[in-house]
């Protein structure tokens, strides 16, 4: 892994350079227009903003120093070989800057090998369009869903938490699986979706111990990822049929079958810590959507929900640690561009509710980091706010983007994020934004883990195409 | 070592902000290049010039925007020959005498009765020259293949954005068969955009129905989030991509004309651009180059638009309407407070083997940002066989990735 990494650095600083000394057009097509070549140079670099308070993730980090400086590389082709064939990859190497600057000697090697360098064909796949049947082989994302900032239909590809736990886009953590998928236009209205990824399974990556984002509980190395056989009974199914209704009401039902990616302690003997792992049993996640333009009120509205049958929790009263629940999970949202004295432009307003609750009756287990005081039913309920504009003359050649994103957890815990983006030409964007969180006054909840580790950073992109 | 690395990662970054200024001034130059497309419509004598020092002289033949720009921008109209060469297709006559006199306006500004060719080919009100350029003839389907907005900043700095754009008309259908429509949908249309990087594979489906009071639908596919997204059409007078032009500035006015409320100013000569060939604009400064652009003295349809939304950014747009090809020529265009905010210019061209008009370029000054966004066209393809299965939310994702 160390050796394959330095390999993918040193292209990764060779690429970069030869990019940002190009002077002239920055076209990459070749073959006659067929092959076309883009992608990025960025780096993130992010801030303690608050003085540890003891207890989980990162404490070695004080306020004021860096916990964050990642810089990328990525690289898209697409190659069209006529225009129902074509091949897409997406390869992307990473140099986190922060094991150096704050000496490798506070981290464990194992961390250091797995967080510090990454050099990964994220997606490589082909296209085939055959009537009305699309195909798309080969590793990559799948994306269910109508929710932003929280998951819910979204569960094909686990997510790599490592190196910003999940402040970052979706689509820049998603780990790439290798799979088929099918959509059949029935009608013009009217789709089936087929997804089968038949032999592997990835689980969701946390950080290591010593790290910034460390997972609550997680060993040296982070959490032990648990090998899967590549065998077909490891895969994951499931299929999505969509319609529209009338002339504008989007729905689709889904049923997806799979290993959960989030991972479980599993105790065969509890008595003897080392035979106790940490497993994804199988889950069976049966959902549906639906989206609407509702023109008097000038907003869309949208809406998913999701039941899962035998989630699988950690729960030390029972044998072998695990317990099973069926639990059932709805989001229900609302956009609305509104013109607001702040700006000739529209800005976006957005809203969303989410809750998700334990189906079967079984007091002893607490889930969902504890939301729930003792003796409470365990339900999550979360809102989520985002106002967004942006500014196309303030600066000339700029358009300024600013936002704020709040996701507000209703015991009393949450996460704000206050951005501004700044869009130079035709190549270059920069953000910069603060993360800020607070947690609940019982230290329950989701976000309370992170109460005091609240950042601020910058994140630089420039791409070329 | 490790922190050798360390300092050449800085590097990188501090040579990303170097490399952005470089390549940003290679697309201008990019642009500037000598144009080749000097076709047979350049090749006769110009008439006469409008500048400066004679604009009070032919003030009552220009657009509002024209004569701004000609006053503010140091710019000249070369007015050669008025030459009428444009003709539809012989069944859209056709069918324009066949169905005369049967569509009508209903009280809601809706189209009824409507079947093929022009609609009212004696307009008496602006609401029927507006439906005249929603329904002229422009093929049963069409694709501009590559559909490019270059935003020139007030220092000058350009920005590019690259699309292409495919329309499938289910109304007034001549050549290619009718679409089973029991949605009663006028059209459906796509624009994808291919760049810059950020934004390349990002593309808007549309449906417009025929009723009037019915809004679009409309989705996206945003290939950030990797997912379809449907959106709101409340708000098209929005700007898109920092360029000039709002959703509903597409194609002269992409707005639904029941939107509106329509006035008709008349018939006049006006100084237009037409037969406007250039596929290789330069510019002079902040402005196209003037020798790029044949203007022509001709009469054109005059027709007020006030949309009904109330937060709708213009406060009234004036169109200037071909009445040949019934294309926009060009538009004034003020903000709420009564200013005159923009001027949109339309390169309309003869396209004598398809018999439409093509835009080969359309050109928004924003007169008050003193900046302008121009929007050139390098093909369109008509009456290719587009199905309705080349206008679904799944074709927008197989498009991208």
């Amino acid at each position: 892994m160390k050796e394959r990494g330095g390999i993918g650095f040193g292209f990764f600083v060779l690429t970069a350079l030869s990019f940002c000394f190009t002077g002239s057009s920055l076209a990459y097509t070749l073959m006659d227009g067929n092959f076309e070549l883009k992608g990025f140079v960025r780096n993130i670099t992010a801030v303690r903003t608050e003085n540890p308070k003891g207890g989980l993730g990162g404490d070695q980090f004080k306020s004021g120093e860096v916990e964050l400086s990642k810089s990328f590389l990525q690289a898209e082709g697409t190659y069209t070989i006529k225009p129902t064939l074509k091949v897409y990859g997406r390869w992307r190497g990473a140099y986190d800057a922060v094991f150096d600057i704050k000496g490798e000697e506070k981290f464990s090697q194992a961390v250091i090998d797995d967080q510090r360098l990454e050099n990964e064909v994220q997606e490589l796949y082909v296209d085939i369009q055959q009537g009305s049947l699309f195909l798309r082989l080969g590793k990559q994302q799948v994306v269910w869903g109508e929710s932003d900032g929280l998951r819910l239909a979204d569960i094909i590809n686990p997510l790599d938490f490592r190196w910003h736990y999940f402040l970052e886009d979706w689509q820049d953590i998603r780990q790439g699986l290798p799979m088929i998928r099918a959509i059949y236009g029935v009608t013009a209205k009217t789709d089936l979706e087929f997804v089968w990824a038949p032999v592997s399974f990835k689980p969701a990556k946390f950080a290591g111990a010593g790290t910034y984002w460390e997972f609550p509980g997680a060993g040296v190395g982070g959490i032990p990822e648990k090998k899967y056989d590549t065998n077909i009974r490891n895969g994951s199914v499931g299929g999505k049929i969509k319609t529209t209704l009338g002339t504008g009401f989007d729905v689709s039902l889904y049923d997806y079958y799979h290993r959960f990616e989030s991972p479980t302690l599993s105790a065969p003997n509890p008595i003897d810590p080392t035979t106790w792992e940490f497993v994804h049993p199988f889950v069976n996640s049966i959902g549906g959507t639906f989206n609407v333009f509702v023109n008097p009120v000038k907003t869309v509205f949208r809406g998913e929900a999701v039941y899962n049958k035998d989630e699988p929790h950690t729960d030390f009263t029972k044998p072998e640690f695990i317990s099973k629940k069926n639990t059932f999970s709805f989001m229900l949202g609302a956009d609305r561009p509104t013109r607001l004295p702040i700006n000739s432009e529209s800005s976006l307003l957005s809203f969303q509710v989410f809750q998700k609750m334990v189906l079967s009756e079984d007091p002893t287990t607490v889930m969902f980091g504890d939301s729930a005081a003792p003796g409470e039913k365990d339900t999550q309920t979360m809102i989520t706010g985002l106002i967004m504009t942006s500014y196309n003359y303030l600066i000339p050649s700029v358009i300024l983007t600013p936002s704020v994103f709040v996701v507000y957890d209703v015991i009393g815990a949450g996460w704000a994020r206050p951005m501004v983006n700044l869009k130079y030409g035709d190549n270059l964007s920069v953000s910069l934004a603060y993360n800020k969180f607070w947690g609940h006054k019982d230290g329950r909840g989701f976000f309370d883990p992170f109460s005091d580790r609240s950042e601020a950073y910058l994140d630089v992109k420039y791409s070329f195409q | 070592m490790k922190r050798l690395l360390y300092l050449l990662i800085s590097s990188v970054v501090v040579l990303m902000f170097v490399g952005s200024f470089c390549t940003a001034y290679a697309d201008e130059l990019e642009s500037q290049k000598d144009a080749t497309f000097q076709k047979s419509y350049l090749k006769g004598a110009i008439k006469y010039k409008v500048d400066k020092s004679n604009l009070n002289k032919y003030k009552d033949k220009l657009t509002l925007g024209l004569a701004e720009i000609i006053r503010t921008w140091d710019y000249t109209a070369n007015v050669y020959e008025t030459i009428h060469d444009y003709t539809p297709i012989q069944e859209y006559i056709d069918s324009t005498e066949k169905y005369k006199g049967s569509a009508r306006v209903n009280k809601k500004g809706g189209l009824e009765n409507y079947t093929a060719g022009l609609p009212f080919p004696d307009p008496k009100t602006g609401i029927e020259v507006m439906y005249n350029y929603e329904y002229k003839y422009s093929g049963d389907d069409f694709w501009w293949t590559t559909f490019q907005f270059n935003s020139i900043s007030a220092t000058g700095k350009i920005k590019v954005i690259k699309s292409n754009y495919k329309r499938l008309a289910y109304q007034g259908r001549l050549t290619l068969g009718t679409i089973p429509n029991p949605d009663k949908v006028e059209l459906k249309e796509i624009l994808a955009f291919t760049y810059p990087e950020d934004i390349a594979g990002l593309a808007l489906l549309t449906v417009r129905y025929q009723d009037g009071t019915k809004a679009d639908d409309a989705w996206m596919y945003i290939p950030t989030i990797r997912r379809i997204r449907r959106i709101s059409t409340a708000q098209r007078s929005d700007t898109f991509g920092g360029t000039d032009y709002t959703w509903d500035d597409a194609r002269g006015l992409s707005g639904k004309i029941a939107g509106y409320n329509w006035t008709m100013i008349g018939k006049k000569e006006m100084i237009v651009p037409y037969h406007a060939l250039s596929n290789d604009y330069r510019f002079k400064g902040k402005t196209p180059h003037p020798d790029d652009i044949r203007y022509e003295l001709r009469e054109v349809w005059i027709v007020d638009g006030v949309n009904k939304e109330r937060d709708y950014s213009y406060g009234k747009i004036r169109f200037y309407i071909d009445p040949d090809s019934w294309a926009i020529c060009a538009s004034d265009h003020w903000d709420r407070r009564g200013t005159l905010w923009k001027y949109n210019e339309v390169g309309l061209v003869v396209d004598k083997k398809d018999h439409v008009m093509f835009q080969y370029y359309q050109n928004m000054f924003d007169l008050i940002a003193k900046r302008s966004t121009l929007s050139t066209k390098t093909a369109l393809k008509t009456n290719l066989g587009l199905k309705e299965t080349d206008f679904t939310t799944t074709k927008l994702q197989s498009q991208s990735r």
